[in-house]
């Protein structure tokens, strides 16, 4: 069963600036997913509030038709991979990172894994992590989430720190990852939401401000919709993007 | 998860390592003010015979060669797990204030006129053991009401607040007490002059124990390295797991002071050696990071027993005297060729 419901979700650090505000939204179906918004709309917010890293919300938040608050840290994590958009600098080989994605499950069985031989990434194997480049550790980063194997799969800002090659690539891996799975991308990067986006969720300051496709998104309403255009940047913004 | 080149490292030098131990051991049994030939102390021993190479051996070297060891054990082992909360390889764990609060429970416990022994350890050990279980208490408490993300730079300017507070205390006694600071200065710089079998039998729980706790959450550690956020979303209950760690390390340490006082620069380089020799993976690296501190802190109680004809040299002289400008030559040795 693949299935996010959320009911009116709001949440603030202070308990007076809410960061996300009765925001509402329902995925049943894998597929990639988008939640487009600029820096500091909430978006990170909003997945670290679904693998329970911060947790005193207000709404309501359904996991697999189940109540996010009767699932315990361990669960959450066999229902929901998440990968951060920092890339950490790990001291330890690569066959070891990939390995966590079996720690929900109590094993470390990593050999039988054909998923991770498909995507490439067994030549890495020996080498330590804090060797390879930045589009090569994300790469091992995004390996471990396929082990993990979770139907519900949040990724922030998996194209930050990557050159054009490693976006492909990395783009190319999510797709893989979205035949089976729900996959939601928190990002601000409008050509990859463009590439990859089959329902595109959009977020200004921390209200859902609507959803669009990914033919609809490079329009200049939806742009102004979610980002703060300056009237004096609007013309080199429409170029840049190719917006009519 | 290792390759097999890791695997054979591992082996290799947990081979190595152990009979190291062993040629310590013999070694801290023979050296000494008298010299004793290896085999005249095995049939000293087997047939009975000559009860001075006896009480030398078995009430002297003996327990003085085991508490050494399983202070070093208990101290590498302590700093490795700081190393891992803090994520920071330069991390002591006298950081977290240990000693000056064993030497404040020590000021009240002369204060007090305490002077009596119990399972052959004496009574004022146990109110250092005290006074550091409640800065480990109050370190528990605050880093847990806490938030996660503020917790771990609150533990250091914790313990160093309330270290502060515990040794300005110590220096209002010992004004109007001149002889308690000479007592407790002193008791600080024991070393492993009146090792006896019974500080080890009170030391070794705690070192098997904290191993054991820090083998089994060896994978959770190697998560744990990655980001706070990772280590959760894998489903480890952050808080959890940093009040388990502290605990191991805080309680390793108080132990190791209260027995042979503060011996500083142990927890920091050996759990550095240890990475050099096997890496950061947390399940070979406790192993060998014992292995090393078993060996090592011997060794240097050896040095600081026979270095001099007449007189013993504190051993924490002889640790910072070595272990800093080895550690300093490996520290730029690796810096070289990872560059």
């Amino acid at each position: 069963m693949k299935h996010i419901e959320i009911k009116n979700l709001s949440f603030s650090y202070d308990k007076k600036n809410y960061v996300l505000k009765n925001l509402s939204l329902e995925i049943n179906k894998e597929g990639l997913y988008i939640l487009m918004g600029e820096n500091g709309s909430g978006k990170t917010t909003f997945l670290k509030i679904l693998v329970k890293f911060y947790e005193n919300y207000k709404g309501i938040i359904k996991i697999n038709g189940t109540d996010l608050k009767r699932f315990s840290l361990k669960d959450i994590s066999r229902e929901i991979a998440f990968l951060e958009s920092e890339i950490p600098e790990i001291p330890l080989k690569v066959e070891e990172i990939l390995s966590w994605g079996r720690f929900p499950y109590g094993d470390a069985n990593l050999k039988s894994s054909t998923t991770i031989k498909n995507l490439g990434i067994t030549k890495f194997y020996g080498k330590l992590f804090t060797s390879l480049s930045s589009g090569e550790k994300k790469r091992i980063l995004l390996g471990r989430i396929f082990v993990q194997d979770a139907n519900i799969v949040l990724i922030d800002e998996p194209f930050n720190f990557l050159d054009p090659r490693y976006k492909i690539e990395i783009a190319n891996m999510l797709k893989i990852l979205a035949k089976k799975r729900i996959v939601f991308i928190a990002t601000h990067d409008l050509q990859a939401a463009r590439f990859l986006g089959e329902k595109i969720f959009l977020l200004k300051r921390g209200e859902l401000k609507g959803i669009v496709s990914r033919d609809n998104l490079l329009s200049y309403e939806t742009i102004s919709e979610i980002f703060d255009v300056k009237e004096s940047i609007k013309e080199d913004f429409l170029k840049f993007y190719g917006i009519k | 998860m290792g390759t097999m080149e890791d695997k054979n490292k591992f082996l290799f030098y947990t081979i190595l390592l152990s009979g190291l131990f062993l040629i310590t051991g013999i070694l801290s049994i023979c050296i000494g003010q008298v010299k004793l030939p290896f085999s005249s102390v095995v049939t000293s021993i087997i047939n009975k015979e000559n009860p001075t190479v006896k009480a030398i051996v078995i009430d002297i070297r003996l327990p003085r060669f085991l508490l050494s060891a399983a202070v070093g054990g208990m101290l590498a082992l302590s700093g490795l797990s700081l190393q891992t909360l803090f994520r920071n390889p330069l991390v002591d764990p006298y950081f977290l204030g240990v000693s000056s609060a064993a030497e404040f429970g020590i000021s009240i416990a002369i204060l007090m006129g305490v002077n009596f022994t119990l399972f052959g350890v004496s009574f004022i050990s146990f109110f250092a053991f005290i006074s550091a279980l409640i800065l480990i208490l109050i370190l528990i408490k605050i880093s847990s009401s806490l938030g996660v993300k503020s917790s771990k730079a609150a533990i250091v300017l914790v313990g160093i607040a309330i270290s502060y507070v515990f040794s300005s205390v110590n220096n209002l006694i010992a004004l109007y007490k001149k002889d308690l600071f000479l007592k407790t200065t002193f008791w600080s710089m024991k070393g492993f002059n009146n090792a006896s079998i019974s500080q080890f039998y009170f030391s070794l729980p705690f070192l098997i124990i904290g191993f054991i706790i820090l083998l089994k959450n060896s994978k959770k550690m190697n998560i744990y390295l990655s980001s706070d956020l990772t280590a959760h979303s894998l489903g480890i209950d952050l808080k959890k797991f940093t009040v388990l760690i502290l605990t191991v390390s805080a309680l390793l340490t108080s132990v190791s002071v209260v027995v042979s006082g503060t011996i500083v620069f142990v927890g920091l380089f050996i759990p550095h050696i240890g990475r050099i020799l096997v890496g950061d993976e947390r399940k070979n690296l406790t192993v060998i990071t014992l292995l090393l501190g078993l060996v090592l802190l011997p060794v240097f109680d050896l040095v600081s027993r026979t270095a001099l004809p007449s007189q013993e040299i504190p051993v924490n002289t002889i640790v910072s005297a070595i272990g800093a400008p080895f550690f300093l030559y490996l520290f730029l040795k690796r810096k070289n060729e990872t560059h």
